[in-house]
């Protein structure tokens, strides 16, 4: 049986698995070579004692049992989750805010919308040497915007304020991080939400204008829903971007994981097991807890999506 | 006749290959000034050298030169020589360094000081040399301290009279002593108390002791008089928020520019001392050559090159350029580092302290250990636990995970 | 009027009117709240550049002070017979005078009045205060930029960013089309693999990716800057969203009137896309801008790096030139902001989609 004898529906059918995988070759050829054998040749370390020099000896899954008794591995995901708890929606709430805002046809929004995003491009260095003048326990801006707005009425009642000492306590170490990551990701989050605001079919708003429909709930029941695309892109993205958080604690707290380790994510334990002390079998591990974390989430958000995301095709 | 010229050509051929340039890479972590003073001290070692070059590769800070290094000697081709810090060469390349026993002077080596050579040796093989070393050092305000502490005692008195609440508002306006909270703190009380960090077989950790107590004990009441942060002092302490501090050598380029704008006037001092001395911890990195990667001619033209960073010229001239504490004696008696330091009284105490520092014990784990020696620290400084608490829980936690208990 | 208007049909005729009014006032004070609102989020999202761009013009000493300067400031000078002298303010019998100071001693200076100099007079220096005026140090970038070469590393992160962006966005049109729009083998298997890629910590893959452009001989080329940045799982991901809005019906009748899919994709997908493929096109930018370890692994010489590299001569071992990485940090960003200036044109400007025939 050749080629030639198939059916016309199995041959548009490979025709079109052929054309399919054209398309995705030079994307496939890249990754394969730069990630994907990459990970593997990481899951292969991650099964060894691996010294950067001499022998390595093959342990088979003790890393990963070595890991799941470390106290500090266990402190180091609750410090992400807590995290990624903290950053994804409230990021994602204010950036939809933002969007709809920027949205409008205001005077001046190309500025403004070039102020939000201004946060996004500013190098992570020098804005992480700034947040450590804001968060400055005495004469930080935050606790001086704190202190004012709390001592005026009507918050002045219930509020009895004393400056934070956000970078020298363990327990403003992570909120800290949070404050930061909005911060630095809403206008981000916000651009990618106007271009799909752009690409919202003007038939649909003057269909619901027709309708008599006012803002609010042209918004709910239009806008939301075809929005929901990039709303679910931005969830995946934000949460895989989270739960890597590493290079903001890395320069905001000079190297270490904040006071008490409080700060202490789980890719800053990684970088620590690997590049500090050595232990490239254990990183490697400890990526693939991580790693395995996140694919579950976010497979459980793909499964999920089939019921709130509208492709409107 | 025509015979004659080609054997000539071809011998010439053959003189000039001799000749052949020998290029060796050096991977540092160096920037700005820094940079450019080892541009310089290289430029003339090529002059002096001119089949050699030297090719200085800028690998980023410290952390990310590791990065580097771990990728290039797992890919089996790391550079000719780099920089090192003890804790990664005992954990990781000690076997991949060339020993340089008999390859450096004798006269050389005589002429720094034991404590600082024994940073560089690895089981009884000197493997690394001292390149960008540094040493904590006392700042102080002249405006407000006329003398410098000579003592623990007296660092504490004086600290205490120097906190002043002038506003009463429960914060004072200005603090006696800054306090950052780093295992070198520790260390360096520790050793200055008498302390020893291990045993001799470096099976068990033994900072529980007495010194360990006395150690935490002050830099607990030096906290409670101290403005207590974990980032630099220089800022405060040149605004004149701190009195006094104690930090690296290396700040001091930082602490001069922030005093002159908040127009303080200051010096260095050695450290105070303790119930046995006054040593420093040493800090910063050496210089090694890889055994591995490179050709025998590659290497040679390496060692040579860390001799010349060791003679008297080009030593004075990192020193002098980086603020980088002077190690040799032979230099530091000189006539030009004696003018110098009439140039910049700064550079007095700093390489006094030069001479009286000390480095702890080297093990694979150090890093981890060393994290642990800090994290107490900060447990103990934060009221989280008691000093005897701390000591006994790091105690325990090194002996069990890191010396394999 | 119609004779027979009542007062009540009067009456709705001015309620009907207040009305109007009314929506037309609800719609400016909704305006205004927008406005504060809107400046009110900008103040705080830009507060940190303004502390940039005020440091970037500072002394060091300036920049480290505590309690933090805003406004970097200097000491006017003024010339007194042929010097140049501090100038300060002092309380001089009742009334206040600026005086040059001419040498000091021992918490003692020697002042002189500028317009009189023969008038000398010795002041405690603790009453004295510093005259000082508004001072942006502009040298501040000279300075910076001397540090480093970065007129190469400029060039070479221009060059690197618009190819891989470039070269981003056509792969990612590629692959997005085909996991949107077709059907084949192991398409979901594939694209949760992709997006699994994305779980791992850049630095577990350093090493052996090291390893492997070392081995392929890219080591301290262009290549290894750009060929493994052009496969973006980040821009497969966003197009398809993207692209799956795109009516299947679309297709059908492109497909009825004999378009093959590639035409397909490039004559109508892509124009309909514009929005996303310029915002693709602005993170790859500003992704391969800021990229900063991979560079410092894969390249030894300057002649290769980038702007990143450059930033971080100005952190030093014990402290950082707050001031200086300032100053560079703003020129490191300006090309960016120029560029999303540029997007933000082609966004506004982009096609209104208006439906399908």
């Amino acid at each position: 049986m050749g080629i030639r004898k198939l059916s016309p529906i199995a041959r548009r059918r490979l025709g079109e698995n052929l054309e399919a995988y054209l398309y995705l070759l030079p994307v496939l050829l890249i990754l394969g070579m730069f990630t994907i054998f990459p990970l593997f040749r990481a899951f292969q370390i991650s099964l060894f004692r691996w010294p950067v020099f001499g022998p390595k000896e093959f342990v088979g899954f003790a890393n990963y049992i070595k890991l799941v008794g470390d106290r500090e591995f266990w402190k180091a995901l609750r410090n992400t989750a807590y995290y990624v708890a903290g950053s994804v929606p409230i990021t994602l709430l204010l950036a939809m805010g933002v969007a709809v805002l920027l949205n409008t046809r205001l005077r001046g929004r190309v500025v403004a919308r070039s102020g939000f995003f201004i946060s996004y491009i500013t190098p992570v260095v020098a804005v992480s040497l700034v947040w450590r003048w804001i968060f400055h326990r005495f004469y930080g801006l935050l606790n001086y915007g704190l202190e004012w707005i709390t001592s005026r009425p009507p918050l002045e009642w219930w509020v009895d304020f004393s400056a934070i000492d956000w970078l020298n306590e363990p327990r403003f170490a992570i909120p800290a991080l949070i404050i930061i990551g909005v911060w630095q990701f809403v206008g981000y989050q916000a651009i990618i939400l106007l271009a799909g605001l752009q690409n919202i079919d003007r038939q649909y708003y003057e269909a619901a204008r027709v309708d008599g429909a006012n803002a609010w709930h042209t918004f709910r029941h239009i806008t939301v829903p075809l929005l929901t695309p990039q709303i679910f892109f931005l969830l995946i993205i934000s949460m895989i971007g989270a739960f890597q958080l590493f290079t903001q604690v890395f320069v905001l707290f000079v190297g270490n994981p904040g006071p008490g380790d409080a700060a202490m994510t789980i890719v800053f334990y990684i970088y620590e097991k690997g590049f500090r002390e050595f232990k490239m079998g254990i990183a490697s591990a400890a990526s693939y807890i991580l790693f395995a974390v996140i694919f579950v989430l976010t497979m459980i958000q793909f499964r999920l999506s089939r019921r709130w995301v509208h492709y409107g095709g | 006749m025509k015979r004659l010229a080609v054997v000539l050509a071809v011998v010439v051929g053959v003189g000039a290959l001799g000749l052949a340039q020998v290029e060796i890479e050096f991977w540092h972590a160096m920037r700005g000034g820094h940079l450019e003073t080892l541009e310089r001290i290289t430029a003339r070692f090529m002059e002096e050298n001119p089949d050699i070059t030297v090719t200085l590769v800028g690998k980023g800070g410290y952390g990310d030169l590791n990065t580097a290094l771990i990728a290039a000697v797992a890919a089996g081709d790391p550079p000719t020589m780099a920089q090192f810090y003890e804790d990664w060469v005992a954990a990781a390349y000690k076997d991949a360094l060339m020993p340089l026993d008999g390859l450096i002077p004798e006269d050389v080596l005589a002429d720094i000081p034991e404590a600082l050579l024994r940073t560089g040796i690895f089981d009884g093989v000197l493997l690394t040399i001292p390149f960008n070393k540094s040493t904590l050092i006392l700042f102080y305000n002249t405006d407000l301290v006329a003398e410098p502490p000579k003592t623990w005692e007296e660092l504490l008195e004086l600290a205490r009279a120097l906190t002043v609440d002038e506003d009463g508002d429960g914060t004072p306006d200005r603090f006696g002593f800054g306090l950052r909270p780093y295992a070198e703190m520790f260390t360096t009380f520790f050793w200055q108390a008498g302390g020893q960090f291990y045993n001799e077989d470096m099976t068990e950790c033994t900072i529980n002791s007495e010194a360990g107590l006395r150690a935490l004990n002050f830099l607990l009441e030096l906290k409670a008089t101290s403005l207590y942060q974990s980032g630099y002092l220089s800022g405060p302490f040149g605004s004149g928020l701190v009195a006094m501090y104690i930090g690296s050598v290396a700040g001091i380029p930082y602490v001069a520019r922030a005093a002159e704008t908040g127009g303080v006037s200051w010096n260095t001092a050695v450290l105070p001392k303790g119930p046995v001395n006054n040593d420093s911890v040493y800090m910063g990195t050496n210089v090694g050559v890889f055994a591995l990667g490179s050709s025998e001619e590659e290497r040679a033209a390496a060692v040579k090159y860390i001799n010349f960073l060791l003679s008297p010229w080009a030593h004075l001239e990192w020193a002098k350029g980086t603020g980088y504490i002077p190690f040799r004696h032979s230099v530091i008696t000189s006539p030009e580092w004696q003018a110098y330091m009439e140039e910049d009284p700064t550079r007095v105490a700093v390489t006094e302290q030069a001479f009286h520092g000390f480095g702890y014990p080297i093990h694979p784990e150090s890093y981890s250990i060393r994290g642990v020696w800090g994290d107490m620290l900060e447990y103990v400084l934060l009221g989280e636990m008691t000093p005897e608490e701390a000591l006994e829980w790091a105690v325990e936690v090194i002996n069990t995970e890191y010396l394999g208990g | 009027m119609p004779a027979n208007t009542s007062g009540r049909d009067r009456r709705r005729e001015k309620s009907r009117r207040l009305r109007r009014h009314f929506y037309r006032y609800y719609r400016w004070a909704w305006r205004g709240v927008l406005y504060v609102i809107i400046a009110a989020s900008l103040a705080i999202m830009l507060l940190p550049f303004a502390w940039m761009l005020s440091t970037s013009g500072k002394t060091l000493g300036e920049a480290m002070r505590i309690p933090p300067v805003w406004i970097p400031r200097e000491q006017v000078k003024v010339e007194v017979a042929g010097q140049q002298l501090p100038l300060y303010r002092v309380e001089l019998e009742g009334e206040t005078r600026e005086l040059a100071l001419l040498e000091r001693a021992r918490g003692l200076g020697v002042f002189v009045d500028p317009h009189q100099p023969e008038q000398r007079f010795e002041l405690p220096l603790e009453v004295a205060r510093p005259v000082r005026r508004i001072r942006f140090r502009w040298e501040n970038f000279v300075v910076a930029w001397n540090m480093a070469p970065f007129d190469r590393y400029f060039l070479n992160s221009f060059f690197l960013a618009v190819t891989t962006a470039l070269g981003g966005v056509i792969t990612s049109i590629f692959a997005a089309f085909a996991f949107a729009k077709m059907n084949f083998w192991g398409k979901n298997w594939l694209f949760y693999l992709l997006i699994g890629t994305m779980m791992i910590p850049g630095q577990m893959l350093l090493v052996p990716n090291y390893i492997t452009i070392k081995q392929i001989g890219w080591y301290n080329t262009y290549q290894a800057l750009i060929i493994p940045w052009i496969a973006t799982v980040f821009g497969i991901f966003l197009l398809r969203q993207f692209f799956r809005t795109i009516p299947d019906e679309l297709w059908d009748s492109a497909q009825i009137d004999g378009c093959s899919r590639f035409r397909f994709l490039w004559q109508f997908v892509v124009p309909l896309s514009r929005p996303a493929l310029v915002t693709l096109f602005l993170f790859r930018f500003i992704g391969s801008w800021n990229a900063f370890l991979w560079v410092l692994i894969m390249t030894r010489d300057d002649a290769l790096r980038t702007v990143p590299v450059g930033l971080f001569t100005f952190s030093g071992e014990a402290g950082t030139d707050y001031h200086l990485l300032m100053a560079a940090a703003t020129m490191a960003m300006a090309p960016l902001v120029l560029l999303f200036l540029v997007a933000q044109r082609q966004f506004i400007q982009g096609v209104a989609r208006t439906g399908l025939k």
